[in-house]
């Protein structure tokens, strides 16, 4: 009796770990707060850092809606970062599993050549780049922000090692089943490897949407600026309207966050569904 | 008619070549086991019989049409897997059909075969479920019907039993039989498990190596074995070998044993090395029929089994094994004395392991 009105004791391990956890989760949550606390502000309070505003205001957002050029830029924002994301996940699963699952010589060869395309950062990249589309008349079009990440080294590498974890006998049953190697790919090996595929789509999307240095170089119309290149025309040399680049920032997380919501019941799911062992 | 003819079958991979051409006629109807130990290249057999693996050299026929070059769904075959290789997004009833949706039949039809199906292999209260929700033995019915449903020419079974327990195991080796009584199709069946070879197989193909060392029905790989190979991996617990000679006068003894001496059935010529085989259930323990050659030795083991016993001895410095029907005599360290007919000797070369022609 008196063993089950005990309360259970906590570990005084856990309560640092918990302290830790809770300092670090304030950390990352503070400029988003910050962000939409500010898209709340006047001009006035930009630079009064108090959390909740005096006389929290939609003002901003009234504005930013009226301003058609944000509308344009979320939808240029909203194609390029779903069409690269459809690419990605169509693209990098055929050559993952392509990589993983033929044998052909070269396949190494192939495999570590795309790997090491990760080794080369996006700045050096940049300048071939806009070399590139100079010449193919690419600048200030949605294909000349869109095609650097139409495949990515990043996307084979990890679908390559996913689809590793398919075993080779459900294909051959496949085979002996009657199904084309494109059908075999698409309705056996992919369904096996959703958790893979939403963590990429989610990396995808979100890169893209964030993405600021090469849109910036290759774009100088303003319609055809994306949400980040956007916002940072908000800033100029004697003025940055905080208050609405804050307000900006803001609404661009909201399709971030669908995304993520959607593509995160897949991970799940694909994890129950793939906990199939032999 | 699903006859399945072999010839001069190879494989290389790069300059390694791991089957050296293999000969095998297979009768419409008929049950083959390819048996050998790993890496014997009986899965890869298998596999170019499935259109999985490339051929190197040598011609498959299946029913007569030669399908070197075919596609594995164009030789009309099925496949059972080891790991069952079922969809796992896929309902039980997805599973048994999926090999129909190529097949011209309308959705009636097709829903009656995965029904009987089925209904053979007990899944029907099973249709709606995920191969997860599914035990071993469950999963591997689920395989068999999926290949029964297509109603191939020639069913294949690459060591569909080997992740299942034992007692499933013999319960699923039933099953596997009784579905060849009932679709009389052809069965190529690969296994590393000689009882399970010796209880299913019309005809069983002993291979090593990338050769088929022997290839009979059970009943003669056991009792004529070709080499020393095939005695020692038919019968369970193996064939005891034991080195001896065959003198000029027809005598067979064995080295360190010099009360044994048994008259031999075959051709003598002049005294010769050989290796002397005997079965463990064919020698007795105690004194046995007049003529019979005699090993004493020392008890090591007594394994009980049930009614009976297998005892593991040292003799001559030999060690062997015989199986008793009354162990309780037996005690480890004790003197034991076990007897061998004539006919139950088997005589090998000792150098090349062939057999010795009995007469």
């Amino acid at each position: 009796m008196s063993a089950a009105l005990h309360r259970p004791r906590i570990a005084p391990g856990r309560i640092v770990a918990w302290t830790l956890l809770a300092l670090g989760g304030i950390v990352m949550i503070m400029p988003f707060v910050f962000m939409i606390s500010t898209s709340l502000k006047t001009p006035e309070q930009v630079y009064d850092l108090r959390l909740i505003p005096l006389r929290p205001t939609l003002k901003n957002y009234v504005e930013l809606f009226a301003d058609a050029r944000f509308l344009n830029w979320f939808v240029n924002s909203l194609v390029t970062s779903t069409i690269v994301t459809l690419s990605v996940l169509f693209f990098d699963s055929l050559v993952g599993y392509t990589l993983a699952k033929y044998r052909f010589r070269g396949r190494s060869f192939v495999f570590i050549a795309i790997l090491s395309t990760l080794m080369i950062p996006t700045e050096m990249l940049v300048i071939p780049w806009y070399l590139m589309s100079a010449s193919l008349g690419w600048i200030d079009t949605y294909w000349g922000i869109m095609f650097p990440g139409l495949i990515t080294g990043f996307g084979v590498f990890l679908m390559r090692q996913f689809f590793s974890t398919v075993p080779d006998e459900l294909i051959d049953a496949a085979r002996i089943d009657g199904l084309s190697e494109f059908r075999i790919w698409w309705e056996i090996a992919l369904p096996l490897v959703t958790p893979a595929m939403s963590a990429l789509a989610i990396f995808t999307f979100l890169g893209n949407w964030t993405a600021f240095l090469w849109p910036l170089i290759v774009t100088s119309e303003k319609d055809l600026f994306t949400v980040p290149v956007g916002l940072s025309s908000f800033a100029s040399e004697n003025l940055t309207r905080w208050e609405m680049v804050m307000t900006g920032a803001a609404v661009s997380t909201i399709p971030t966050l669908i995304v993520f919501i959607v593509f995160q019941k897949y991970i799940i799911r694909g994890v129950v569904l793939s906990g199939l062992k032999g | 008619m699903a006859e399945v003819s072999i010839k001069k079958l190879v494989k290389r991979y790069g300059d390694t070549e791991i089957l050296h051409g293999i000969d095998l006629d297979i009768a419409h109807g008929e049950f083959v086991v390819l048996v050998g130990p790993s890496g014997c290249g009986k899965s890869t057999t298998l596999r170019m019989l499935a259109g999985l693996e490339e051929i190197s050299g040598g011609e498959i026929a299946i029913g007569g049409r030669v399908v070197n070059n075919l596609e594995p769904k164009a030789r009309n075959i099925a496949m059972v897997f080891q790991n069952y290789a079922i969809y796992p997004h896929f309902t039980v009833y997805k599973n048994i059909g999926f090999g129909l949706r190529t097949a011209k039949l309308d959705k009636r039809e097709k829903d009656k075969r995965i029904r009987e199906a089925a209904e053979i292999l007990d899944l029907t209260p099973l249709l709606e479920r995920k191969p997860s929700q599914l035990s071993g033995g469950q999963r591997q019915r689920v395989a068999i019907g999926r290949a029964m449903v297509r109603d191939p020419a020639v069913f294949l079974f690459d060591e569909p039993l080997s992740n299942l327990d034992a007692q499933l195991r013999a319960q699923m080796r039933l099953e596997v039989k009784r579905l060849h009584r009932r679709l009389g199709a052809t069965i190529v069946f690969v296994t590393h498990d000689q009882v399970e070879a010796m209880t299913l197989a019309d005809r069983i193909a002993i291979m090593r190596e990338g050769r088929i060392e022997q290839l009979g029905t059970p009943d003669e790989l056991y009792e004529q074995p070709v080499n020393t190979f095939v005695a020692q991996f038919v019968g369970s617990p193996s064939m005891n070998l034991l080195p001896g000679t065959l003198d000029a006068d027809g005598q067979v003894r064995l080295e360190g044993l010099p009360e044994f001496a048994v008259p031999w059935s075959g051709p003598t010529g002049a005294a010769q090395p050989v290796t002397v085989g005997l079965r463990p259930d064919e020698m007795r323990v105690g004194d046995g029929l007049p003529g019979s050659g005699r090993i004493s030795g020392e008890v090591e083991i007594v394994e009980r089994l049930g009614h009976d016993a297998l005892v593991y001895l040292k003799a001559g410095g030999h060690a062997l094994i015989a199986k008793a029907e009354i162990a309780n005599a037996l005690t480890p360290g004790g003197p034991v004395t076990v007897t061998a007919a004539p006919g139950a000797l088997h005589l090998f070369e000792r150098e090349s392991g062939r057999a010795l022609p009995r007469s």
